[in-house]
């Protein structure tokens, strides 16, 4: 889309209403564009190449749209071109349909958030995405990028697709000093000494654990409780190997126990959103809540401060690592060279050392780089970029299993966590047969 | 028995009164019709026998038994609707032992009042076809069987055979009679169509703006009208009527002597007669010039503009050697000439 | 009945084909949207359950029966239909009685009649969106019906029917007939106003009550209306779909999960087209075996009457 502006209005808006006009706005645009083609051609001639470049996520809670605003304004300031902010609400399974129908209907954005790993493979096998391979030889990203593990996941058949921007882990553990201090108790140090707390918390009137009713959500609690208690070995052989009878030994018959009783403890947490879970948590309602880094933005917005009113316990405090989950932004294909040289100017802002800085910040997450200085850095992620540092890292589900696999398990998991009368046994049994059948 | 006695009956819907003050006595086994322009209350008279409605006050005596408050189903009656009112989901079987059944009658005496009532009316073979297969003249049938089967102690009509064809109609009427000459049970029978009130009724009752005007036989209705309106409801074409004024014996109209010798009080009045009645004749009181001719082959209706103002319609037997623009003039007879007074009123001659 | 008749006329004119010419060749894009949209598409949704088709459709992946294999051993897609049918049942029962009941008090000609009318309508001018929105704060326990009535004094007072997987069905029944049920009265107002007036008169004089009156003569009376309304309260039970989503998001658990949110979540969110299309095939089975049988004895039956 070229200089000529047409007189629309500057479209900074980052509001969910703003952003859904902008669709329709945009297929304006290309209407007028396909007809004034002569014309935009000839006045592109002498003038600077602008464009504008919608980009579709799904960040809208107050830290998630605090850091996304930073990569708007990287690139605002640091090019010729214009961010146009398309904010879907409703979390990422809400926004993915709507994403994937876009560009398989022919109406791409011009980049799009996805969690690397497999949610959008088919659509780059289908040749659907920018190839990325050139610009990433010129600025070396296989040098900086780290751990290796997340430049693979956006890499297909030797060429990469997509841009990593953060490093999301699932595996923490956090907990209300303020719960723990009403109850008269000392704060936890690992799960262990969580689980036999909880009956003292229960008594002072708290819920010991806080549950959103997501199926993303305790999916993902799940998986922290298999890797903390089972041990990564045996999580790998399940997650990565997808070998079933693993899943049905008594390796994993612990963490099925373990999420029975996880179950029991978060069963009066009556809500159904992540952050209103961690609200739970901040206000000391709840004793603690198994959920992603990302909630440490919920406890930075509410002024919280880690170590103080509240402790973060990486892979529950029983083993110490990180998962390399996250977000990645892909740039579907487009027929506009001028686009494309947009495109990936975007992608370049996304890697650059101040944009990496200023967004992970917010966002509450880890770095893409091992190269950049995070002195900013709060306790939590100090914790985590330790752990970083050591090679404590696996990699996320989402990197593991396909979204069928994925929403089979997060079927299956929200049922359980909500049917008391479910076994531990009867859980377990159907996960392994999924995983049988896992790909 | 079947006798039913109607004291001050009085009905209003909201500040309307629709029957104000009806006193009626209906003989056993009479065929009472009642007749009137629409509006008149006919129906809602009808409603208040039958139960359906009860009246703002006044009283209905069945057998000189008060029912006033009794419900419709427990006074006797049958009723006859003009849209028949047949079940349509129901065989003509169903429909005549449905309401039998629901009064717990054993069923050999269900099936014994339909075979009577279906021979009686000729509908014995469509018994297990549905209303919907039925031609209107045998759904009306069916829907008299209905009632018959109930052996009421008196049928209501509800001008039944307004839906039917003009021949079907005519036949239907006989059959009608024929079958209340057979059964003999009191019928009332509401209609606004004179010929079927003056060919089938005993007694016929004309009703207008919720009051009797006349009870009477049908002849009597025809020669001694009680008053102007039943004078120009009852006979077609319509009587004549000239209002004028009595001074010493003569009726003057416009200035033309009417009629003679009345040895009647001054005033104003009217004199009427029927089309039927008059008699060409040249130099007679009435004559004008004739507008229209209709001949009907058995009578021929003439439509003459009278030369004083006014028209008249007259009805000459046979086929009148007369055309459209001749000037007529037509003789009053004495004995044919109605007189009513300034109320409306018949005065005798 | 005048479907058949007009049938049979048209076929010994010999040249059927001609008549109405012009008519025929205006609905001919109607009768090719018709055939490509619904049939053509239907059977490219159907060829593609059998297929391993992931986030784009995949023809040339066979995988014979495998998708409606796995389709039922899913515990979520049983649920599903069980759900489906409890609700189908409760809206097709309670809409009727509730409907035909209103309908049958609004017909004695009550005073305030348009007032009732209008107040049972309103609802059905929301979507199911809004309905589901509104019953889900009515009936949560903390700012809803039950602490209203709490507030009254009842502290025992117990109405919490979204938050239990046993009654969640209910609680969404409950949305679906207060937004349903006033049309569904209205349709049966209007067809108890379609009886003639003598029929009521004739059954009076019989001296059959109001209520058999109704079951035994009324009712079947009104056949065509009900026919209406049935394929209203279907429409109603298919679209389910948004009042759960709106109301329970399929939960607690996937206790409140639709056959509809299955077909949709497995094709855009585990993006797995394969799986979506065999159960929205088996949907339209299900369908099919309801419609097959009384479309041939509504029309099939017919003709031999005539």
């Amino acid at each position: 889309m070229i200089v000529v502006r047409l007189a629309l209005e500057e479209r900074g808006q980052s509001d969910i209403s703003g952003a859904f006009s902008l669709h329709r706005e945009d297929i304006d645009m290309r209407l007028l564009r396909s007809v004034l083609a002569g014309t935009t051609a000839f006045c592109a001639a002498g003038a600077v190449a602008a464009a504008e470049l919608e980009v579709t996520h799904w960040w809208t809670s107050g830290g998630e749209a605090a850091a996304v605003t930073e990569f708007a304004k990287a690139f605002n300031e640091g090019t010729e071109h214009t961010w146009v902010d398309g904010a879907i609400a409703g979390g990422g399974s809400t926004a993915r349909p709507i994403m994937v129908s876009r560009i398989t209907g022919g109406d791409p954005m011009h980049a799009t958030q996805f969690n690397h790993g497999r949610q959008a493979e088919e659509l780059v096998e289908a040749g659907l995405m920018l190839d990325l391979t050139d610009l990433a030889e010129a600025e070396g990203w296989t040098d900086f990028i780290h751990p290796a593990s997340l430049l693979d996941s956006c890499t297909l058949d030797g060429r990469i697709y997509c841009v990593p921007v953060n490093i999301h882990s699932w595996q923490w553990l956090w907990l209300s000093h303020k719960a723990y201090e009403d109850a008269g108790l000392d704060v936890p140090s690992n799960w262990g000494e969580f689980i036999d707390t909880a009956p003292q918390l229960i008594e002072a009137g708290k819920v010991p654990l806080a549950m959103g009713q997501q199926p993303w959500q305790t999916a993902g609690a799940f998986g922290v409780l298999a890797t903390a208690i089972a041990g990564v070995d045996t999580w790998a052989k399940v997650t990565i190997d997808k070998d079933a009878s693993v899943a049905a030994g008594p390796e994993y018959a612990k963490v099925f126990q373990a999420a029975a009783q996880a179950r029991e403890l978060s069963k009066d947490s009556n809500v159904q959103d992540w952050n209103l879970a961690t609200a739970m948590v901040i206000n000391g309602q709840a004793g603690g809540q198994i959920m992603g880094d990302w909630a440490q933005g919920e406890f930075a917005i509410a002024g919280k401060v880690a170590g103080e009113d509240y402790t973060c316990l990486p892979g529950l405090g029983v083993h110490e690592l990180i998962s390399t989950a996250g977000d990645a932004f892909y740039f579907p294909k487009q027929d506009d060279p001028e686009i494309e040289a947009a495109q990936l100017e975007l992608a370049s802002t996304m890697l650059s050392k101040t944009a990496q800085v200023a967004f992970n910040l917010k966002k509450g997450s880890l770095p893409v780089r091992g190269d950049v200085d995070l002195a900013a850095a709060n306790d939590c992620m100090k914790k985590g970029l330790a752990i970083l540092a050591e090679g404590n890292i696996i990699p996320s589900g989402d990197q593991s299993f396909s979204a069928d696999t994925a929403t089979q398990l997060e079927d299956l998991m929200v049922e359980f966590w909500n049917d008391l009368s479910m076994s531990a046994e009867e859980v377990q049994e159907i996960y392994a047969d999924i995983i049988a059948d896992a790909d | 028995m079947g006798q039913i006695t109607l004291k001050d009956i009085r009905k209003s819907f909201g500040p309307v009164d629709v029957l104000k003050g009806i006193d009626l006595e209906i003989e056993q086994g009479e065929f009472l019709v009642f007749v009137g322009p629409s509006g008149c209350g006919k129906s809602t008279l009808l409603r208040m026998i039958a139960g359906l409605d009860k009246p703002t006050s006044g009283t209905v005596e069945i057998n000189d038994v008060d029912v006033t408050q009794v419900s419709a189903a427990d006074r006797g009656l049958a009723m006859v609707f003009q849209s028949y009112a047949l079940y349509p989901h129901m065989t003509v079987r169903q429909n005549l032992a449905f309401g039998l059944q629901n009064t717990k009658m054993p069923k050999a005496e269900i099936d014994r009042r339909i075979a009577d009532a279906s021979t009686m009316l000729e509908i014995d073979g469509l018994l297990s076809r549905r209303p919907g297969q039925l031609s209107g003249g045998q759904r009306q049938r069916v829907a008299i069987g209905r009632a018959i089967v109930r052996d009421p102690t008196a049928f209501l009509l509800d001008e039944p055979l307004s839906n039917l064809d003009a021949e079907l109609r005519v036949s239907m009427r006989a059959e009608l009679s024929a079958l209340h000459d057979r059964i003999k049970t009191t019928m009332i029978y509401v209609t606004h169509d004179q010929v079927e009130a003056m060919t089938m009724a005993d007694r016929i009752v004309v009703l207008r703006g919720g009051h009797i005007e006349q009870v009477a036989t049908p002849l009597d209705l025809f020669n001694k009208p009680a008053n102007l309106f039943v004078a120009g409801f009852i006979g077609a074409p319509a009587m004549n009527l000239f209002s004028g004024s009595l001074e010493n014996g003569q009726f003057l109209c416009d200035g033309r002597v009417l009629g003679t010798a009345l040895r009647l009080q001054d005033g104003p009045g009217t004199l009427g007669i029927r089309p039927q009645h008059l008699i060409l004749a040249d130099g007679g009181a009435l004559s004008g010039k004739i507008a229209l001719v209709e001949s009907l082959g058995i009578e021929t209706v003439l439509h003459v503009d009278l030369s004083e103002g006014g028209n008249l319609i007259a009805v000459l037997p046979g086929q009148a050697a007369v055309k459209a623009g001749d000037q007529v003039a037509f003789d009053i007879p004495r004995d044919k000439r109605h007189l009513f007074d300034g109320q409306g009123q018949r005065v005798p001659v | 009945m005048s479907l058949a008749n007009s049938g049979q006329g048209t076929a010994r004119r010999p040249n059927k084909l001609l008549r109405n010419l012009p008519a025929k060749i205006a609905s001919i894009p109607m009768v090719l949207t018709a055939l490509v949209v619904f049939v053509g598409c239907t059977l490219w949704t159907i060829y593609h359950s059998f297929t391993g088709s992931r986030l784009l459709p995949a023809p040339e992946k066979w995988v014979g029966l495998d998708q409606y294999e796995r389709l039922w051993g899913t515990r979520r897609w049983l649920v599903s239909i069980e759900n489906l049918a409890l609700y189908g049942a409760g809206s097709l029962i309670f809409s009727l009685v509730i409907g035909f009941t209103l309908a049958a008090l609004l017909d004695r000609k009550i005073r305030g009649e348009a007032v009732f009318r209008t107040i049972f309508l309103y609802p059905f001018a929301l979507s199911f969106i809004v309905t589901g929105l509104a019953w889900q704060w009515i009936l949560n326990p903390d700012f809803g019906l039950q602490s209203v009535v709490q507030g009254w004094g009842w502290a025992g007072f117990e109405f919490n029917p979204l938050n239990d997987r046993n009654t969640v069905m209910y609680g969404v029944l409950i949305a679906g007939l207060w937004q349903g049920t006033g049309f569904i009265m209205i349709v049966l107002l209007a067809g108890l106003r379609g009886i003639d007036e003598d029929i009521w008169k004739a059954t009076r004089i019989e001296g059959i009550p109001a209520w058999k009156t109704y079951i035994v003569v009324i009712i079947p009376m009104m056949r065509a209306t009900f026919v209406t309304v049935l394929v209203l309260i279907a429409s109603g039970i298919i679209k389910v779909y948004d009042l759960i989503v709106a109301q329970t998001s399929g939960g607690p658990g996937i206790a409140s999960e639709v056959p509809a949110k299955y077909v949709i979540e497995r094709m855009f969110q585990s993006q797995n087209l394969g799986q979506g299309f065999a159960a929205s095939t088996m949907m339209l089975l299900s369908v099919l075996i309801v419609l097959i049988p009384w479309a041939y004895l509504e029309f099939g039956g017919k003709k031999k009457h005539d």
